[in-house]
């Protein structure tokens, strides 16, 4: 079977499994969290809130997101063993990492769009804007990279390591100095997203990022025995 | 450990030495850290249906997951058809493997399940969904394959799991204690189609720890204990490799006592137990033995009602060899 077969087939899978699994609807309800709060504080007559306030409550999301879909659903086939499954058959062991990137990565993408501008409706903008939607998306496809990648090296604790990961670790990276600071999708996230800056080397920093994880996850599965 | 038996000396476990080898392992090994999955195994499938009979934690398992490609061998080589099935992912495609545990994707239905697995298989994907019907079918799941996963009981996880390994119509299947858990009723229906699947030409390799599990399948067996594979062959042909040692014979009849008086005499016998309806006879010389007890009971008019040899059935050889293998042997 081939590699493309392999993971459109798998990513079809994931996403009936996604559909009647519950992780849509706890999803829902994180990414419902700022605008929730935007209401809120515009109906109690407080105006409207800060956009950082806003964009910092986004990137919460961006941080929870991966590890509850992506990170969980690699980790979960890799500890279920359900993996073994897969891996008897004559499918490509990295298709399982590709499959399930490209049918969770773009759910949540659009999950968090759809927060962020609903978010901005209620906010001070009114309206998204483009660079804020684009930081936004590339960060989430990232972050789930991020979160496969780590769903590959500790299954069994992969969302709760992802969420801890992308909430701390990466906020951290992202207030030191530019060196390291390049390595953090939310610091790119927020450079493009917030600060509508340095686009281009941003993009590029968060397409980098993302398959430097994926790689790391492919190489991990390709070790992986189930 | 040394094996028990000369393994040399017993034919394969499927002596049809025309056939291509199925599997072929040379020294195969595996480890995990320092726990020991198999050592040292040289093995030959050529066909048919070989039971793979241990107890839990014996090495089964592993040798099943290495054979499917699951797993890499720590040291050895395996072939399967001869290709590495840990690396060349093509040979995968005629190997259908049911694993031992239950866990399965849950929020799919049965043939949405079987038909994603055919589909990775390799079946083209509007002949997967009618090939999923087909194996459900044959598991007799037809009636619950629009219902989830989820909800199944053990019995039918284990029918959808092997609905799920046969579907793509491989020709050598990997079956872990698949019937484990399944009731009497399904039991037969499992072993019979099992039976089909062999007749039909596929290789089948069937694990278990329950001795009357394989005895219903097979019996051609492979006992494997401590990651070793004791003894492989036909289990009378194992018999007659331990028959160095004593083989019991369980005799009930109307005056046991006259007939163990007269065996009491002959050197070959070891031992003989009389029991409430008959005595129990341990010989080294059972094809003796049997002459001698036919002349006694028609020289004395004995009324033998049963007359059957323990070891003949697989857990005495079981027994046997496992308690070898630990050093307690008679």
């Amino acid at each position: 079977m081939s590699m493309t077969a392999a993971i459109l087939t798998i990513a079809r899978i994931t996403l009936v499994r996604l559909r009647r699994g519950r992780a849509l609807w706890v999803g829902g309800l994180i990414a419902a969290l700022p605008v929730l709060f935007a209401v809120a504080i515009r109906l109690s007559g407080g105006g409207q809130s800060p956009r950082e306030t806003l964009f910092g409550l986004m990137q919460l999301v961006l941080a929870v997101m991966p590890g509850l879909f992506v990170a969980s659903a690699v980790g979960e086939d890799i500890e279920d063993r359900t993996i073994a499954y897969l891996w008897a058959r004559p499918v490509p062991r990295g298709a399982v990492l590709l499959g399930k990137w490209l049918a969770l990565a773009p759910i949540v993408t659009l999950v968090v769009l759809a927060s962020w501008s609903l978010t901005e409706v209620v906010g001070p903008r009114g309206a998204p804007s483009p660079a804020s939607l684009l930081g936004l998306g590339l960060g989430a496809l990232a972050a789930c990279a991020v979160g496969g990648g780590l769903g590959t090296i500790v299954p069994r604790h992969g969302m709760a390591v992802s969420i801890v990961y992308l909430l701390f670790f990466d906020l951290i990276l992202g207030a030191m100095p530019v060196s390291l600071a390049n390595l953090s999708v939310s610091h790119h996230a927020r450079l493009i997203g917030y600060e509508e800056t340095m686009a281009l080397s941003g993009v590029g920093w968060l397409v980098g990022l993302g398959a430097l994880w994926l790689v790391i996850g492919l190489r991990r599965m390709r070790k992986l025995e189930a | 450990m040394t094996p028990v038996v000369d393994r040399t000396a017993v034919p394969s476990g499927t002596a049809d030495s025309g056939r291509p080898p199925v599997v072929v392992a040379t020294g195969l090994s595996k480890w995990y850290g320092h726990v020991l999955g198999v050592s040292d195994i040289a093995w030959t499938v050529r066909g048919g249906i070989i039971g793979l009979l241990g107890p839990n934690g014996a090495g089964k398992s592993t040798l099943i997951k290495l054979m499917a490609g699951l797993i890499r061998p720590s040291r050895g080589q395996l072939r399967i058809h001869g290709q590495d099935p840990f690396a060349d992912r093509d040979v995968r495609r005629r190997i259908g493997y049911a694993p031992e545990h239950e866990s399965a994707w849950d929020e799919l239905t049965a043939l949405e399940l079987v038909t994603a697995m055919a589909e990775l298989a390799g079946v083209a994907r509007p002949a997967a969904e009618p090939a999923a019907k087909d194996a459900l079918a044959q598991m007799g799941m037809t009636d619950a394959m629009h219902r989830r996963v989820k909800g199944f009981s053990k019995g039918m996880r284990q029918r959808t799991k092997l609905a799920t390994a046969i579907a793509h119509r491989p020709d050598f299947l990997l079956l872990d204690e698949p019937l484990t858990g399944v009731d009497p009723i399904a039991r037969a229906e499992i072993v019979a189609r099992i039976r089909e699947l062999a007749v039909g030409g596929a290789t089948v390799v069937v694990s278990s720890h329950v001795l009357y599990e394989i005895e219903a399948l097979t019996s051609e067996i492979a006992v494997i204990y401590r990651g070793q594979v004791l003894a492989e062959g036909n289990v009378y042909e194992i018999r007659r490799l331990i028959d160095r040692h004593p083989h019991r014979i369980r005799i009930e009849c109307d005056r046991p006592r006259i007939l163990a008086a007269a065996l009491a005499a002959a050197e070959h016998v070891a031992r003989i137990e009389i029991t409430d309806h008959g005595l129990l006879v341990e010989t080294r010389e059972p094809d003796r033995c049997y002459d001698e007890l036919a002349a006694t009971v028609l020289e004395h008019s004995l009324v033998v009602s049963t007359l059957s040899s323990p070891d003949n059935n697989l857990s005495a050889v079981f027994d046997y060899l496992t308690a070898s293998a630990r050093g307690d042997a008679p």
